[in-house]
């Protein structure tokens, strides 16, 4: 039955070629501005780190003095030198990673590369398999490395890729800043966006190039890159001593259980703190998991939300034209609908074959859709914002192009079926 | 003209007409939308920042490595620039204003016992930097060359020099 529906829906279609371009133009811009911001709403959304992101949490301390405080304020993004010491050291997470940005001159042993600026971050070594970074050649650091100071870094396979033609380059050395570091490592693909652990570098697209130990990188004075936000008489910003906060800290909590009794800790971490006389606040702790950071931090740019409203709106204006023309079409065959009303086809045989009419403008449409949401990506990817190379569409994008489609063709379907099945097929013949 | 046989042709067609009014009302709110949130865009590029935007060419240096000799290094720099047929005048800087998210800015408070922070502001610092920068005074004079005081880290670390040429 569905086949000869389908037949009749071609046949029906083809009659009136301009009337069904028009419905399935309609459509197909409406699915093709939906799509394109849906996508990049999609892809600025995402969870970087799927099936652990729920496990990781970033604890938030109050170390501040007490000039510009509020009751109820929110504590700072990231954590001072001292604290993350201590609470890396409290080992109270079942992994916990200190970190902050960087940025240091490699100077490449070939010749015929120039010294560059690269990324780089200062880590503990449970970066790694906290955040299941993978390796494409050697190992991370562990904790002896950190306690060291070893001089040893890890890079990304961009950099291998560009230092070492993508060969394996583990115990080679590299010049960091007029160091020589020993590579135990290269990462296999790895860009987690959003850059979640680190919002102060860039939101999206911020992978680093070269990972080393935090200790190494305070022994070898390398530069800080990053926020660094500081109070009371202030001093040299990202320093260990600083009344600065200029760290990110992450911890690793396999079950609720353990984030509650770890915010406890915090929470008598801030009490201790303030009777030793460090901390002024009385204690203001927050222990989000990964999405709720994400979400609290505003990584999503509000501009990409309202250009998602405004293509559903418009949409929904297509939808509204597409009701009128179908409208027109389809109490335009009166007659022929009547004549099978009389012989027999219920008013339901009716209302499916004219739903699967509108199907079929719908897949058209979604077609067309598809093809102008893949020619709106491509002028989002050049558009100069950080999260701009991201936007390419996936499989489940891809469907849902085709559902929206025809779910909203079916939708804008009904009213005119409806409207059609309710003739009388009587009235009809006779005015034949 | 009557608009009594309109009115009836409308009446008769009701769904058309509904879905007609819906349309224009929907599209008419979007249009609207989006005209004044490209106008808010607009008026946001139009904000005078007292700099001149025009005249001013921005580079910056990378030194890769340690250098003893950084402060010099940079003096010399700089006075090759001043050399350049057009150029009105060169100041290093920590930052420009509107060049992005790497800022720095300090809270300012009025009263030595105040709480709250009167608002934060974005600080700049270096020399010649008024005049390079094309920023007139309201009141009060500029720094004299002996009020100025030399904290520069230049080692190993990116400046910012701001270059004034003929518009």
């Amino acid at each position: 039955m569905f086949g000869y529906y389908f037949d009749l829906a071609l046949r029906s279609l083809r009659r009136n070629k301009v009337l069904t371009a028009l419905m399935v133009l309609a459509i197909a811009l409406g699915i093709g501005a939906s799509m394109t911001t849906l996508t990049v709403l999609h892809v600025l959304s995402g969870d970087p780190l799927p099936g652990r992101s729920s496990t990781l949490y970033a604890p938030q301390l109050d170390p501040r003095d007490m000039g510009d405080y509020q009751p109820h304020g929110e504590p700072p993004d990231q954590v001072t030198w001292i604290d993350g010491m201590n609470l890396l050291q409290a080992k109270r997470a079942d992994r916990q990673a200190l970190m902050t940005g960087g940025s240091v001159a490699i100077q490449p042993a070939q010749s015929a590369l120039d010294p560059f600026y690269e990324t780089a971050r200062y880590t503990t070594a449970d970066f790694f398999p906290m955040f299941g970074v993978p390796f494409q050649y050697g190992h991370a650091w562990g904790a002896s490395e950190d306690a060291a100071s070893a001089a040893v870094v890890v890079i990304s396979s961009k950099l291998n890729d560009k230092l070492f033609g993508g060969r394996d380059s583990s115990g080679r050395m590299l010049r960091v800043e007029g160091h020589a570091l020993r590579i135990i490592g290269v990462l296999g693909d790895w860009r987690p966006n959003p850059h979640f652990y680190d919002l102060n570098v860039k939101n999206y697209g911020g992978s680093e190039g070269v990972y080393l130990p935090l200790s190494a990188s305070q022994d070898l004075h390398l530069a800080h890159l990053g926020g660094a936000s500081c109070w009371g008489n202030g001093g040299a910003d990202a320093t260990p001593t600083a009344p600065c906060v200029w760290l990110q800290f992450w911890v690793q909590l396999d079950t609720p259980p353990q984030a509650a009794a770890y915010r406890q800790f915090l929470i008598h971490y801030s009490q201790e703190q303030k009777s030793l006389g460090r901390f002024q606040r009385p204690p203001n702790v927050r222990l989000r998991n990964l999405m709720q950071w994400l979400d609290y931090e505003h990584v999503v740019p509000g501009d990409v939300r309202l250009q998602t409203w405004l293509a559903l709106g418009f949409l929904l204006v297509c939808l509204v034209n597409t009701v009128g023309l179908m409208l027109a079409k389809f109490l335009r065959r009166s007659a022929e609908l009547g004549v099978r009303r009389a012989l027999g086809a219920s008013r339901r045989a009716l209302f499916m074959q004219l739903l699967v009419e509108s199907g079929v403008i719908g897949l058209a449409g979604g077609l067309g859709g598809l093809l102008l949401a893949y020619l709106g990506l491509w002028l989002v990817r050049r558009q100069p914002a950080d999260y701009a190379p991201l936007a390419h569409l996936d499989g489940a994008m891809l469907l849902m192009t085709f559902l929206l489609a025809v779910g909203a063709s079916l939708l804008a379907g009904g009213l005119p079926a409806w409207r059609a099945c309710r003739i009388a097929p009587g009235l009809q013949l006779k005015s034949n | 003209m009557d608009i009594r046989p309109i009115l009836s042709t409308l009446n008769r067609h009701k769904i058309t007409a509904w879905l007609l009014i819906l349309q224009i009302a929907l599209t008419c709110a979007i249009v609207c939308n989006a005209v004044f949130l490209i106008h808010q865009r607009l008026q946001q590029m139009d904000i005078a920042s007292g700099i001149a935007e025009h005249e001013l060419v921005q580079i910056k240096f990378a030194y890769i490595g340690d250098r003893p000799d950084a402060y010099a290094q940079a003096q010399t720099d700089l006075a090759t620039l001043r050399q350049i047929p057009g150029a009105q005048a060169v100041a290093l800087a920590n930052q420009l204003p509107l060049s992005g998210v790497d800022m720095s800015s300090s809270c300012l408070k009025l009263h030595p016992n105040q709480r709250q922070n009167t608002l934060e502001a974005a600080s700049y610092y270096g020399q010649n930097l008024l005049a390079t920068l094309g920023v007139r005074l309201i009141s009060g004079r500029d720094f004299q060359p002996d009020e100025l005081l030399d904290r520069f880290g230049i080692s190993a670390a990116r400046i910012v020099a701001a270059v004034k040429a003929i518009g």
